[in-house]
């Protein structure tokens, strides 16, 4: 029913010029993986485990010093946050709406990662963005289905006996994502943890705790690989080339006004990396037949 | 108790008197409006057309801030957006608009598209509701002009201004939909302490077009 096409990985390295230059390395690969995963969305079949992509991001120190560096591709919950800036008015529950997504097999799409942003960036590669535009419709599609899948997450912990509609654990009774969002999500927005809404400098207390997910801590010759699930990518289909757009990383972060609020730079014996890295791209095809 | 008995009389007789004043401006509203689209009953069926789109925009909110938007229409709704608003019972979508800045990445350039579904036009209060929602995401968008886009990408932020857009359209306008939203102290609280800086600026209250009481409540 699925045929998966090809599977890419290309690594293109970027020389870097400054003093750290190469001192990092970022590389993007795609490895398929089997998962259990009661998610009853087509083309993923009920109560049947599923072979599906995941992205691997690998984060090497290439230097003798300990460093720290703010995560490139960026994850919220373990699943990639995937921007969509719509407004929908409609009365269907949003697992619902997932279940009768869109196919986008056939057309090709650059999936941006920037430690710029908080969010990946989707959009055809035939799209002019040279001036103002808005986003895919894809973006809605992926987005909806993380949001569920997060959702469920926060859910298993908060009321481990309920269920959203789209999955389909026999044990569990279902509640209406808005229901659940009213009653256990709506105080775990993750808002306060999103760069965007941040108004002041990161203290070294504030990397250590609350924010912790967002760096990478690594020792000389250390690394480190996130394994980012695309099973979203999967459902919805299309052909996608994972890039890094930005082959910088800065020792600060831009605020609300614009205003440049900057990293500390030793937390823990770690030095803030800034500067260039190297990096690579991943590509995936996957068409539903 | 006399005294209650007694302020419970006046009240329900100024209740009485406010609501039959309220209700006789609405019906003059909504006669007036309908003079102007030809409509003789708030639930039958309009044109599905951007022609008619435009022509009770103009009657039902002339002050909307129509200079924040670049398409609004229901004809021209880009194929996959249509599709998956018809997959989803949608009835209306507002996109803002992104540009690319080389310094700050992605920000909102304040403008909007609006898009319609042509199941909204089943009847001309339901599109009525829909336009009224859609015009405080536009405004809420306009007033986010220059900020970064990755607001918009926060699902949380995104149902705080959706909270606003519901609550005006249901408690304003009279729409029956809710969003699945709880309108009460607790979720604007909670909202208020997630983005402090931004749920108050984004009330439709503080936008103009909104203050425009002649049309309000035309379909209640």
């Amino acid at each position: 029913m699925i045929r998966f096409i090809t599977t890419m990985a290309i690594l293109v390295f970027m020389a870097g010029f400054n003093s750290y230059s190469q001192g990092l390395s970022v590389e993007l690969g795609v490895e398929w993986q089997r998962q259990d995963i009661r998610f009853d969305v087509p083309p993923l079949l009920p109560n049947k485990s599923a072979t599906t992509p995941f992205l691997k991001v690998t984060y090497r120190n290439l230097t003798e010093d300990k460093l720290y560096f703010r995560r490139i591709v960026a994850l919220k919950t373990g699943y990639p946050s995937i921007g969509h800036g719509s407004f929908i008015k409609t009365e269907m529950d949003l697992p619902d709406q997932v279940k009768r997504h869109l196919d986008f097999s056939g057309s090709s799409y650059n999936v941006d990662l920037s430690s710029l942003n908080d969010y990946w960036d989707v959009y055809n590669e035939l799209a002019d963005r040279s001036q103002s535009y808005t986003k895919d419709a894809i973006n809605g599609g992926l987005s909806k289905i993380y949001e569920v899948l997060r959702a469920q997450k926060l859910l298993d912990s908060l009321a481990p006996d309920l269920q959203l509609s789209c999955f389909s654990d026999p044990n569990k009774k279902t509640i209406q994502y808005m229901e659940a969002w009213n009653s256990y999500l709506y105080e775990i927005s993750g808002a306060q943890m999103d760069f965007a809404f941040l108004e002041k400098d990161l203290t070294e207390t504030d990397i250590k705790n609350a924010f912790q997910s967002k760096f990478v801590f690594l020792k000389p010759g250390e690394e480190h690989t996130d394994e980012i699930d695309l099973i979203a990518f999967y459902i919805l289909g299309g052909d996608f080339t994972f890039r890094v757009i930005d082959d910088q990383l800065r020792g600060y972060f831009v605020g609300v006004d614009a205003e440049l609020l900057e990293f500390p730079s030793l937390v823990d014996g770690y030095k803030l990396y800034k500067g260039t890295f190297l990096t690579s791209s991943a590509g995936i095809k996957i068409k539903h037949e | 108790m006399r005294g209650s008995a007694y302020g419970g009389l006046s009240g329900a007789v100024v209740g009485g008197v406010a609501g039959g004043l309220q209700y006789n401006k609405q019906t003059a509203a909504f006669r007036k409006g309908n003079a102007k689209l030809g409509i003789q009953q708030p639930g039958e069926a309009v044109p599905i057309t951007d022609d008619f789109l435009s022509q009770a925009q103009g009657a039902w909110y002339p002050d909307a801030p129509m200079d924040k938007i670049n398409s609004f229409t229901v004809e021209n709704v880009p194929a996959k957006i249509r599709a998956e608003m018809l997959a989803n019972s949608t009835a209306g979508r507002t996109d803002a608009v992104r540009i690319n800045d080389i310094f700050r990445g992605e920000i909102l350039s304040g403008k909007s598209d609006v898009y319609f579904s042509p199941i909204t036009f089943s009847s001309a209060k339901r599109l009525y509701f829909t336009m009224g929602h859609e015009f405080v995401h536009v405004s809420q968008v306009s007033a986010l002009v220059g900020q970064p886009a990755s607001l918009l990408d926060n699902n949380a932020f995104i149902n705080m201004t959706e909270y606003h857009a519901y609550k005006y359209s249901n408690g304003v306008l009279g729409d029956p939909e809710t969003g699945g939203f709880n309108f009460n102290i607790f979720t604007e609280d909670n909202f208020r302490q997630q983005f402090p800086r931004w749920f108050d600026r984004l009330s439709p209250t503080n936008f103009d077009w909104t203050q425009n009481v002649e049309f309000k409540y035309p379909f209640r």
